[in-house]
């Protein structure tokens, strides 16, 4: 008997869970936003402007097959306006499989740390997203529709994806970097800036430099690829990408920076240590059409020629008072000082710190000719 | 000789042991034979009848038969006697008379639990013809074997076997003790002596195992569990078993060591498949689509589009015509039985999803959940998992990916809690010690 | 240098412990308690563990359903969830301990290999930046306080487990070869701290409130058939974090119900056989009664509250089984002999 009650107290409280069954929503109930972007305008109660990429799903998955909704809304803050948004759809808007954020060229002049810090405290949107700076306006980047898309927000992903097209143009960064760098003192951010012509795709081929708020400097497509090559984070030979000086090129397939900061020296130093394995890719036809060409000459005039730009790579950043590489955070490891103390000692050191960079360059092979 | 012998090898009943007197002759004759291996009509015509008869002096007839051998020792004998001698003392002389018989001949095909290369017939309904075919298998001299008759009316005869050496002797107790307890009128099966020798009715996963294959049944008695012979029966009933029984086939024990491993881990993956799929489909629909890429979300809104009705219900339905063919296919006549695989692939496959009534996904996922629970070799434990995924696929409605693992985890906790005749079901082990009772309080 | 310390506090405390267990090889804690006549040892031990361990379901239980209702399951149901784990531990945790020994066996060999996934994947990305992790190890001379050498002893403490486990096996258990325990979890702390502040910089890990599961979040895997490696992570942390709460409970349900059987009158009636369910009972309406009512600041005050209780007491506890075994148990033994 008493089994018996115990047990049908079990079932009951079993039956009471089963009651509520919130959070269970369909999957063609929901609305997937695959791009999002925040603009800034001069409304002064509204000054954020969001534009959201909706995927409309259909079973064909040709191109030119993809349908995208757009929809925009002006509104006080970035939170207030999806809400507002929410208003609009008659699904539910899910976010989990947003895959890249456009802040506006006005906004990230101004300040992105508003933005930032929204993105973070918001647990459904992943972490993985790819951040970039829109020209002109985050709107027009989220509103174009290349032919060649698949399903929607296909080729937005695509560009920041790691697994397809890696220009060595083109630096890519995820949300929780540019956090981190927001933060971490002795880091900065680094955003890549894309941007459309007219209605059918994009170009990612610059880079923005920020300090913790907002953009300072925005590099070349060389400078660019520069600083791809020396930021270390990759070694293949397709991003690495190539090297040109006076019409002679070089494909770099394998490539390692180091640097060493030497702040006890009478002058303070960074110093790079650059090992390169390269391939010839282009020279002048006169240097072909020479029967004995002195390929050690040649290296070595391209490695002076590397650090000089390497060199005048650096002291641009540095005018900006700027450290995307993380010297002030190498610093950091090596002593230990609180914050306080490093933000009296750093910037003053790093105004004055020398740049060397030295570059050795492994000539691999010279492609088919010889 | 019949003393020192029941020193070397163990007392069995189906050992014969005859002291054979005849008052014209001086001499006794003693007399041993294993009965299943024996031809019990050679021993009569050569060695029982003539020296009852006493027309010929018996030593004489010791030494012109061929078929007799003398040994020097009784270690000898227990060799010969395993293997289907009959040992015969006579006036301090021991020989042995060569007798055996092989009775694989009648038996059927196996039919539940087919091998590709391995043994191709059952052990025989005949339970003395079965013994013999088990005693072929696994000479030892461990081996004992004990008779018992269950049932008041029908008298089975049902014989318990196992390795004296090898098997722990407490649980032998246990079972014999539960066997002479059963007061049922009839019991005719082994599946019926399953149902009285359970120690819980309610029980998720089977307790024993029955197997027709010879090579089970000495790979079991050999690892010291205890095998049931049942008259009436080519089934045996092999107690004291753990859960990776159930999930390794007889192929694993002789094929190539390589495919053996990847065709176990291929049958733990389709375990968790069976298990888990349905309740996983409808977790990740519904409750966290970011879990699968872009592009398989896409495909999935696509497919669900066509549906009417949310994701469990189309999961129900699919799971229970899938129910409906696998028992239908048991028993359909085998002269229609093309039209079911007719029915299935076709209606329910292609026609179904393309009225509308269910997404192409769903059925992917369904025939993939019911081709899995045919890889476990042992057909008691796939209908067991059978069952299992149903409460995976409520507790996922309600909670999503939570409840499945949380599922997951009540399964684990359950077969770990089980202990068959005091012997851990489920013990995570990469060395096969299985026959060791662990200490217990009661739990 | 909280690490340091709390790795030698470590290995002290289980040498004594194992030396301690070995004396009586085939008795558990309680039943050495009972011989050596030492109640005060069994009063203290009983409520002070009772009273850690309901904190540490509480805290386990509570963490995990904010965990579920963050990522997995936004609009879920905070009592849906708090009851259907409650419902699972309490049936994993009425069982004999020998089984759920069995359950805490199988569960580490499954999720070791994906922890062993998870740890490599994040290793090898190429956000992680080693120069974070050497910035706040130049802290290292700074003192600790007992909040940072009871977190990191929190780790070392496995072996009170054993207390209660080692005779459950026919063949008692032989405590071989425990030297490389300390080292392995040595390498974990050092594995759990150090890699999300790698992964997120040293300012941003301090103001996530889940760091692990964010520092998960930032890895990609492009090739994988799940994108995110977070829900990986999420689904290690239920079956660890289950398992951990069915452990513990168990412990303290099993000495309960013998301490309460002691007082029975009639030696030959059988156990009442629901008699651990009804202690669960009284453990389940509490952490239900807490899961209701919590909320983020409170979470953090008694994680902090609990892990320094947590480790005075542990350490209490194993030096005082140390002294009543080296004493009372040579006094146990010239009197038996």
């Amino acid at each position: 008997m008493k089994q018996k009650i115990v047990k049908s107290c079990i079932f009951i409280l079993i039956a009471c869970t089963l009651l509520p069954a919130c959070g269970y929503k369909d999957i063609d109930k929901r609305f997937f936003a695959v791009a999002i972007g925040i603009d800034l305008k001069d409304d002064e109660e509204k000054p954020y402007e969001i534009t959201l990429a909706l995927a409309v799903p259909s079973t064909k998955i040709e191109p030119k097959s993809a349908i995208t909704q757009i929809e925009t809304i002006q509104a006080g803050s970035i939170a207030d306006g999806l809400r507002q948004i929410k208003a609009k759809l008659d699904k539910e808007l899910d976010l989990g499989h947003c895959k890249s954020i456009i802040i506006g060229e006005a906004l990230a002049n101004e300040d992105i740390r508003d933005v930032v810090y929204w993105i973070a405290r918001r647990r459904d949107i992943q972490n993985i997203v790819a951040i970039a700076i829109g020209v002109p306006t985050a709107a027009d980047i989220v509103k174009v529709q290349p032919d060649s898309d698949r399903f929607p927000g296909n080729t937005i992903n695509f560009f920041f994806s790691r697994d397809t097209t890696q220009s060595s143009y083109t630096y890519r960064t995820t949300f929780t970097e540019v956090y981190k760098r927001v933060l971490e003192p002795g880091l900065d951010p680094i955003i890549p800036i894309i941007s459309t012509e007219g209605d059918s795709t994009f170009t990612v081929n610059t880079v923005a430099l920020l300090d913790k708020q907002k953009v300072k400097i925005v590099l070349t497509p060389r400078e660019t690829q520069l600083l791809n090559q020396l930021s270390n984070k990759n070694n293949y030979s397709y991003i690495l990408g190539s090297y040109e000086s006076d019409k002679i090129t070089l494909a770099i397939n394998n490539m390692k920076a180091t640097f060493k900061i030497n702040e006890f020296a009478s002058e303070p130093a960074v110093s790079f240590k650059i090992k390169q394995k390269v391939r010839l890719e282009d020279l002048p036809k006169e240097l072909t059409e020479e029967t004995n060409t002195n390929y050690s000459d040649i290296i070595s005039q391209l490695e002076q020629q590397y650090s000089e730009d390497c060199i005048a790579l650096l002291e641009k950043i540095k005018q900006e008072k700027i450290d995307p590489y993380g010297f002030g955070l190498r610093y950091r490891a090596k002593h230990p000082i609180s914050i306080e103390q490093y933000n009296e000692v750093w910037p003053p050191l790093y105004e004055t710190v020398k740049f060397e960079v030295n570059t050795k360059m492994d000539l691999k092979s010279t492609g088919l000719l010889k | 000789m019949l003393d020192t012998l029941n020193t070397l090898i163990v007392k069995s009943d189906d050992l014969i042991q005859n002291k054979l007197k005849n008052p014209t002759d001086i001499y006794e004759l003693e007399l041993a034979y294993f009965l299943p291996l024996c031809d019990l009509d050679k021993i009569n015509r050569f060695v029982t009848v003539p020296y009852s008869r006493n027309s010929y002096p018996f030593s004489q007839l010791l030494k012109s038969n061929p078929n007799f051998t003398k040994l020097n020792d009784l270690q000898e004998g227990i060799d010969l006697l395993l293997r289907g001698s009959a040992l015969v003392s006579y006036n301090n002389e021991l020989y042995a008379f060569e007798a055996i018989t092989w009775k694989n001949v009648d038996t059927t095909d196996i039919k539940t639990e087919s091998t590709v290369r391995g043994p191709q017939h059952t052990i025989s309904e005949h339970p003395l013809y079965a013994l013999n075919i088990i005693r072929n298998g696994y000479a030892s001299p461990y081996l004992k074997s004990k008779l018992f008759y269950l049932g008041e009316i029908s008298n089975t005869n049902t014989y318990m076997l196992y390795d004296e050496k090898l098997a722990d002797l407490e649980i032998v107790k246990k079972i014999e003790d539960n066997l002479n307890a059963i007061s049922q009128d009839i019991i005719s099966t082994p599946n019926e002596l399953e149902q009285y020798l359970m120690q819980s009715k309610y029980n998720l996963f089977p307790n024993f195992l029955l197997s027709e294959r010879v090579d089970r049944i000495a790979k079991a008695l050999q690892q010291g569990k205890i095998v049931l012979l049942m008259k009436g029966s080519q089934f045996a009933l092999i107690c004291n078993v753990n859960f990776f029984d159930f999930m390794h086939s007889a192929e694993d024990f002789y094929e190539s060591f390589w495919i053996s491993r990847l065709v176990i881990t291929i049958r733990y993956v389709a375990l968790f498949f069976t298990i888990t799929l349905p309740g996983l489909y409808i977790a990740i629909l519904s409750y966290n689509p970011e879990f699968v890429k872009l592009q398989l979300a896409f495909n999935l809104v696509a497919s669900r589009s066509v549906v009417p009705y949310p994701a469990f219900i189309e999961v129900f339905i699919m799971l229970f015509l899938i129910e409906i063919l696998v028992e239908a296919s048991i028993r359909i006549p085998k002269l229609i039985g093309p039209a079911s695989t007719t029915v299935g692939g076709l209606i329910l496959g292609t026609a179904i999803q393309q009225a509308g009534l269910v997404s192409s996904i769903m059925v992917i996922v369904t025939s993939l959940v019911a081709i899995s629970n045919f890889v476990i070799p042992i057909y008691s434990m796939g209908l067991a998992i059978r069952f299992l995924k149903y409460p995976i696929i409520i507790l996922s409605i309600f909670f999503g990916l939570t409840g499945v693992f949380l599922g997951l985890f009540f399964y684990i906790t359950y077969l770990c809690q089980m202990r068959s005749y005091g012997v851990p079901y489920f013990r995570f082990r990469l060395k096969e010690k299985f026959n060791s009772r662990s200490k217990e309080q009661t739990s | 240098m909280a690490i340091a310390i709390s790795f030698v506090i470590g290995m002290i405390l289980l040498y004594l412990f194992t030396q301690a267990a070995q004396v009586f090889p085939d008795k558990d804690i309680f039943e050495i308690a009972q011989i050596t006549n030492q109640k005060w040892y069994l009063y203290l031990f009983l409520t002070l563990k009772t009273v850690l361990s309901l904190l540490s379901t509480n805290l386990v239980i509570g963490g995990y359903t904010l965990i579920v209702t963050r990522y997995l399951n936004p609009e879920g149901n905070v009592a849906s969830i708090v009851i259907i784990m409650l419902v699972i531990v309490g049936f994993a945790a009425t069982r004999n301990l020998l089984s759920v020994a069995y359950i805490v066996e199988f569960m580490t060999a499954v999720s070791i290999p994906f922890i062993a996934f998870i740890v490599f994947k994040t290793f090898t990305n190429p956000i992680f930046n080693f120069d974070s992790v050497f910035a706040v190890t130049q802290h290292y001379k700074s003192l600790p306080n007992l909040l940072t050498i009871s977190s990191a002893a929190f780790l070392f403490s496995g072996y009170s487990h054993l207390g209660l486990f080692k005779n459950q096996e026919k063949k008692p258990l032989k405590f071989r070869y425990s030297w490389p325990a300390p080292v392995v979890v040595l390498v974990l702390l050092v594995i759990t701290i150090f890699v999300p502040i790698g992964m997120l910089g040293t300012e941003a890990s301090a103001q996530y409130k889940f760091v692990w599961s964010v520092a998960t979040d930032a890895t990609q895997m492009p090739y994988g058939f799940i994108e995110r490696l977070m829900f990986i992570f999420i689904v290690v942390l239920l079956s660890v974090a289950v398992t951990y709460i069915v452990s513990t409970l168990s412990q303290v349900i099993d000495v309960i119900k013998r301490f309460l059987l002691q007082f029975k009158k009639d030696k030959n009636k059988k156990d009442p056989k629901f008699l651990s369910l009804y202690i669960y009972a009284i453990f389940a309406i509490l952490v239900f009664l807490y899961g209701m009512n919590t909320n983020d600041f409170l979470f953090e005050e008694l994680a902090k509250w609990y892990l320094m209780m947590h480790f005075i007491v542990e350490t209490l506890c194993t030096i005082f089984f140390y002294i009543i075994v080296k004493v009372k148990g040579k006094q146990h033994e010239a009197k038996n002999s």
